[in-house]
């Protein structure tokens, strides 16, 4: 029992960082991004093949992967939103123009690594198990909480005490008021990406360490429990995601002790259904949907 | 005007409602073609026109992983048929995309436009069930190298398969592994949203019952599952002397990873779809023990093994694997049923493919029977030392 | 027929029949993405149903099957709609993605549908009959367009709340929209499952769906022929990029992800938008049509239309509006003045039932308080809005004609049977509409969209919107704003007119010359109360109100009255 709570928060651990950059994008600018499934593969992939090439260690790798990403999101609004801006359909048309550019995405991929999974090498990582109070984890497993929470703590920190992060909060309550105040909304927005961004590629290398490979469709794998993550935790709500993705883990884990592993899979969207017709906001979003 | 117009458009519509509505007859039979029998009889068949053959794989999306090394394998089996003169073959590839309208549209590509003898493929059995059911109307014969589950050629007298079904594959593995590891009882994890593994994971259970196997632990999990520490916590606490393991290859890597990690020392047994030198190479240590049912392996001393595996390795700059190997072996199943009478018209592929007896093949003794089911010895390897090696 | 490439094309019929699954809520401004749940309910349930033999010898047994398929898939969206059609936007979306989630997970775990291996049916469908069943749903669509639904469907995605104030009942027009899309659904897991003879809990999976969205929006859904544009764009893409000799693998993919990309971008309104030339400009109706002919007429003046009792409005602890007791008498001009903040808006959204009261009773024409806001409007009262709420896709007559939903009956059924009293209510309707349009001087700009009007233009649409509801009582929440002292001499004249007409105004307003002109009477409001009321000039002069204008709002009175 205590076992499968661990598992329950492990596996959540990755379904927040998944849904943090989701959510953090749709708090601030109100956009579904629907090609970060695709840039969190991609982020995986890098990952794996900066590795293979440089052999630098584990806590550098990160910071790359998530300077590839930071750029990958600025790209994905330039290209995907941006233009779309002031339309009338400006809200259909972004959810097709980033399936779009996922695609893309998912076909330059296939250019580069073709069509097999791509592997770290075991060695690279190599993964070690402990035992704490009579509950078995291994290293991926804290690195990948740890990870998750110093990412949640210096994303916390970052909105809440930087000058970026209160011209993210300033957009987020109102675009048009913030412009007016002097916040460059270009900037904000771009920012905005490239943090969202860098976070969903550095869960995807994360997930990939944790997996041992990567194939194309890691991203599209995760995209509907990260749906359900970012409205259990109410959507654009931070530290929701994160609660809800722990939360959703651990369902999950118990589903299969206590019941039948072939429900697992309901467990998430019947949850996730009854939140959001009992009460939309969602499990955290206690106040207001958009707080960051 | 307007409304004479559509009055028209009505006319038309209710004609075709009158055509459509109705059941379309099978189209008939492409009659034979004298330009595709020969002279003389086996080696010595010679036929002037080119044979075209047709190949529906997966060569994009998620079955590419097979497709490609398919696609391979068919095209080094026709070229070095094609070097031995004869016959020429012209073999006419078209990518389904892992998808059922894709892999239907280009059966009927080939049945209709491109006019093939034969076709080989598709790679996924799901696919097969819609296509093989056109082949089968149109009169084309159609031999399926990865298409394992159980039905298939029971769709009709054009469909053939060189591919060990699942049952027999894993019917070999589990008492091999049973007499080999002693096992009484065992834990059986499998993916219960494809059918591929839903289909073996059936099969699994008929088999450790007949073996007095008993089931200590039953878990699923989805194709798209990425932990599975809570149903490996399951695993492991039911102590089972081996786990069963029914995944597709996206699966596995991981669960079979975490599985090692969290402890789970008990060897993992699997059926064809462990079956591939990528599984080794990306799990590393993690592979070793793992027991697999399978229709060829690469240490396997069969006739012309070695050397299929020194072109393919020289040619393609990698390890062939199960699905380029049965792709190949059916390059050879396809010229034999040709020269058989010297003819490369539909029916007589099909009246010839049916009466292969013990071909001397890369997998082994392999013999097709009419009802288009093949039969040979499946092979039982363990991963030992980063290698496959027969059990 | 075209041997060899009759799965191609069947293929673009069921893309289309899919897309027309999402069509028909994106017309409707609702993003539902469940439409692979109620293809799997559709298709699973009807092989129980379709026999296993040609009907009278050589009807296809499929027949049997789509009625089935789409009142499985009707059924499933109205119970699934009662619970989620609450939601918005996002919300429902992920909703209805994780309803078709469940439906996967049930059938892959249930018995009669032997789980995830699927079952196998024969091939009942040929290309023929499918792209009958795609003219069957075009046919459909063509027809609902320029019906009063279609321009409900049109107003619900537009403004759901200028919508309701129009008459059009938003809560029903969105369960219809979702109902028939689920029914359409239903047909496509039929259609699909007896082409291809055989159906597995993952064919209808979350891949499927976005499928649909891209086909119907790349498509483009303000034309009823979009989905089939959609479908056959991604169809034949691939097709043709092989037929050029292009490698299949990753540029496959590559250049499809470009295309569509490029389309979204570059073409607003989908493919759709390269045939919306197409469309005539609009031409008055004939002299024939009399508009007024038919209309219920008003009730007599100083007949009592409205009569509300300690009505109050509370947000947490802030009181908008506070005990206002209010009768009105058809034939008045009642203006309500006050400082911003004073809870005007509020008072005027109560009584067109865009916002419940907390306390207080009464009935407007009828209606009692509380009620939602069509049901207002179907009584008689009419209303423009403090910011504009205009239907900004749709032309500026559509947006009039929006405004005759109360007075005019619908009409899509019998323009399917081409009846002759369809056209003639159509007729009607367009000369209603034009004739709201030449009382405010817009007729020669019925064909453009709002968005290319001026600012006082936009507010007289807005009011031609209005009258063409034929309202007993007209709100009007300050219709001058914006306008010059010229365009406010007009609209003060035009209301003027309209009270001779016997129509009752009611109107918020800061331009006080303009209230002194129009008004028969004056209500005055200060925090929620109402602190003077009677004969204009008399109120004007109240100390009072001199105060609660002159001490806050003194620069704002000189400003609107003399811009």
């Amino acid at each position: 029992m205590l076992q499968q709570l661990a598992n329950g928060v492990f596996a959540g651990s990755i379904y927040a960082l998944f849904a943090i950059g989701f959510t953090l994008v749709f708090g601030v600018l109100r956009h579904l991004n629907l090609a970060h499934p695709a840039v969190f593969t991609a982020g995986a992939f890098i990952g794996i093949e900066v590795a293979a090439r440089t052999a630098i260690p584990v806590w550098i790798l990160f910071p790359v992967v998530a300077l590839f990403g930071a750029i990958a999101g600025v790209l994905v609004e330039r290209i995907a939103f941006r233009p779309l801006r002031g339309r009338d359909d400006e809200h259909f048309a972004g959810l097709i123009s980033s399936i779009a550019l996922g695609g893309v995405v998912i076909a330059l991929l296939q250019a580069r690594y073709g069509t097999e999974p791509q592997s770290f090498d075991m060695d690279y990582f190599p993964n070690r198990l402990f035992e704490i109070a009579g509950v078995r984890v291994t290293l991926t497993q804290l690195v990948t909480l740890g990870l998750a929470l110093v990412l949640m703590l210096g994303l916390a920190w970052l909105v809440s005490a930087t000058p970026l992060g209160r011209s993210m909060r300033a957009v987020a309550e109102n675009p048009t008021a913030a412009k007016v105040l002097g916040v460059n909304v270009g900037r904000v927005t771009a920012g905005t990406y490239a943090l969202s961004s860098a976070l969903g590629t550095v869960a995807g290398a994360l997930l990939a360490l944790n997996l041992g490979q990567a194939g194309r469709d890691l991203g599209a794998s995760i995209e509907l429990v990260g749906f359900a993550v970012i409205i259990l935790g109410g959507l654009g709500s931070l530290w929701g995601a994160m609660a809800a993705g722990v939360v959703l883990g651990i369902a999950e884990a118990l589903t299969i002790h206590l019941f039948d592993s072939t429900w697992k899979s309901m467990v998430a969207f019947a949850l996730l259904f009854a939140v959001l017709v009992v009460r939309p906001r969602g499990l955290f979003g206690h106040v207001k949907v958009r707080e960051v | 005007m307007r409304l004479k117009s559509t009055t028209g458009a009505a006319l038309a519509a209710a004609a075709l409602l009158a055509t459509g509505a109705c059941v379309s007859q099978d189209a008939d039979n492409a009659s034979a073609d004298s330009a595709l029998s020969g002279t003389g009889t086996g080696a010595d068949c010679t036929i002037d026109e080119t044979v075209k053959i047709g190949a529906v794989f997966s060569l994009t999306e998620a079955a590419a992983f097979a497709g490609l090394y398919q696609q391979e394998g068919l095209e080094l089996g026709f070229e070095e048929l094609n070097a031995a003169g004869g016959i020429q073959y012209e073999v006419i590839l078209e990518d389904d995309a892992t998808s059922v309208d894709g892999s239907v549209a280009a059966f009927e590509k080939l049945i209709d436009r491109d006019k093939v003898s034969a076709i080989v493929g598709p790679t996924l059995s799901n696919m097969a069930f819609t296509t093989y059911t056109d082949a089968q109307s149109a009169g084309v014969p159609a031999l399926g190298v990865s298409t394992t589950a159980e039905g298939i050629p029971e769709i009709g007298d054009y469909i053939f398969r060189a591919s060990l079904p699942e049952e027999v594959a894993l019917a070999a593995s589990i008492p091999a592994a049973k007499e080999a590891l002693n096992l009484t009882k065992v834990a059986v994890l499998y993916d219960s949203a494809d059918e591929f593994t839903a289909s073996a994971f059936n099969t699994i259970s008929d088999v450790l019952a007949d073996e007095g196997i008993e089931v200590v632990a039953e878990e699923t999990f989805e194709t798209a599952d990425t932990d599975f520490s809570a149903q490996l916590t399951a695993v492991l606490e039911a102590e089972p002397d081996a786990v069963i393991l029914s995944a597709l290859p996206g699966a596995t890597v991981p669960l079979v990873k975490q599985a090692r990690e969290l402890g789970i020392d008990a060897p993992i047994v699997g059926g064809n779809a462990f079956n591939s030198p990528v599984l080794v190479g990306a799990l590393e240590d993690a592979a070793e023990g793992l027991i697999v049912g399978g229709a060829w392996s690469a240490a396997s001393e069969t006739t012309g093994n070695a050397e299929f595996i020194a072109t393919y390795t020289e040619k393609y700059g990698r390890a062939p694997d199960q699905f380029a190997a049965q792709a190949y072996t059916a390059a050879y199943l396809i010229d034999q049923a040709i020269r058989a009478d010297c003819d490369a018209n539909r029916e007589a592929i099909k009246d010839n493919l049916g009466q292969i007896l013990e071909y001397d093949s890369i997998l082994g003794p392999i013999s097709l029977d009419e009802n288009g089911e093949v039969h040979q010895e499946p092979v039982v390897q363990i991963i030992r030392d980063g290698a496959f090696t027969l059990l | 027929m075209l041997a060899g490439y009759d799965t191609l094309i069947t293929t673009i019929a069921l893309g289309a029949i899919l897309a027309y699954s999402f069509h028909v809520v994106l017309m409707a401004g609702q993003l539902s993405l469940g439409q692979a749940g109620f293809a799997s309910l559709g298709a699973y349930v009807s092989t129980l149903v379709v026999p296993t033999e040609p009907i009278a010898g050589s009807i296809s047994p499929v027949i049997v099957g789509l009625p089935v398929g789409a009142a499985v898939g009707a059924a499933a969206a109205f119970v699934v709609g009662i619970p989620v059609l609450r939601l918005r936007g996002v919300f429902l979306a992920i909703a209805t993605i994780a309803f078709g989630e469940m439906v996967r997970v049930v059938i892959n775990n249930a018995e009669w549908t032997n789980g995830a291996l699927g079952l196998r049916v024969e091939k009942w469908v040929t290309f023929d009959f499918a792209w009958i069943i795609v003219a069957v749903l075009a046919y459909l669509f063509w027809r609902l367009g320029p019906s009063r639904s279609g321009r409900a469907f049109a107003a619900v995605r537009e403004d759901e709340l200028a919508a309701g104030s129009m008459g059009v009942d938003v809560v029903r027009t969105r369960m219809s929209s979702f109902i028939a899309s689920g029914a359409i659904a239903g047909v496509y897991g039929v259609m699909f499952a007896y082409f291809f003879g055989r159906i597995t809990p993952a064919t209808f999976d979350f891949a499927l769906t976005v499928n649909g969205l891209v086909t119907a929006v790349l498509g483009g859904y303000l034309v009823f022929f979009g989905p089939i544009l959609g479908a056959g764009f991604l169809t034949s893409v691939p097709e043709i990029q092989t037929a050029l000799g292009l490698e299949a693998g990753w540029i496959h993919p590559l250049v499809t992800g470009v295309l569509l990309l490029a389309v979204v971008l570059f073409l607003p309104g989908g493919l759709s938008t390269l045939f919306s030339r197409l469309r005539p400009a609009p031409v008055r109706p004939g002299p024939d049509y009399a508009p007024l002919d038919a209309l219920d007429p008003l009730p007599d003046r100083g007949t009592p239309i409205a009569a509300v009792r300690g009505l109050a409005k509370s947000y947490g602890a802030v009181h908008a509006v506070r005990g206002v007791d209010l009768e009105i008498r058809s034939g008045e001009v009642l203006g309500v003045i006050g400082p911003n903040g004073a809870g005007k808006t509020t008072l005027v959204n109560m009584l067109s039932g865009l916002e419940p009261p907390t306390a207080g009773d009464g009935e407007i024409l009828g209606v009692p308080l509380g009620s939602r806001p069509h049901r207002f409007a179907q009584a008689g009262v009419s209303r423009t809005f403090q910011h504009s709420k205009l239907f900004e896709r749709l032309t500026v007559l559509d947006n009039v004609l929006v405004g005759t939903h109360v007075v005019s009956r619908p009409t899509y059924l019998r323009r399917l049977l081409w009846l002759p009293s369809a056209r003639r209510d159509e007729r009607r309707a367009l000369a209603l509409a034009w004739a709201q349009l030449e009382r405010v001087g817009l007729a020669d700009r019925a064909g453009i969209r709002p968005g290319a009007l001026s600012y006082g233009d936009r507010r007289r649409l807005e009011i031609a919107r209005a009258l063409a509801a034929h309202p007993t009582l007209l709100i009007l929440d300050e219709p001058a704003a914006g306008m010059n002292h010229v365009e406010a001499a007009e609209l003060a004249s035009l209301i003027r007119g309209l009270a001779d007409d016997g129509v009752t105004v009611l109107f918020i307003e800061h331009n006080v010359k303009m209230v002194l002109e129009a008004c028969t009477r004056l209500v005055v409001l200060d925090f929620g109360e109402v602190i003077a009321e009677g004969e204009p000039r008399e109120v004007a002069a109240d100390p009072r109100v001199v105060e609660a204008y002159l001490g806050t709002e003194a620069d704002e009175r000189e400003e609107s009255e003399h811009v």
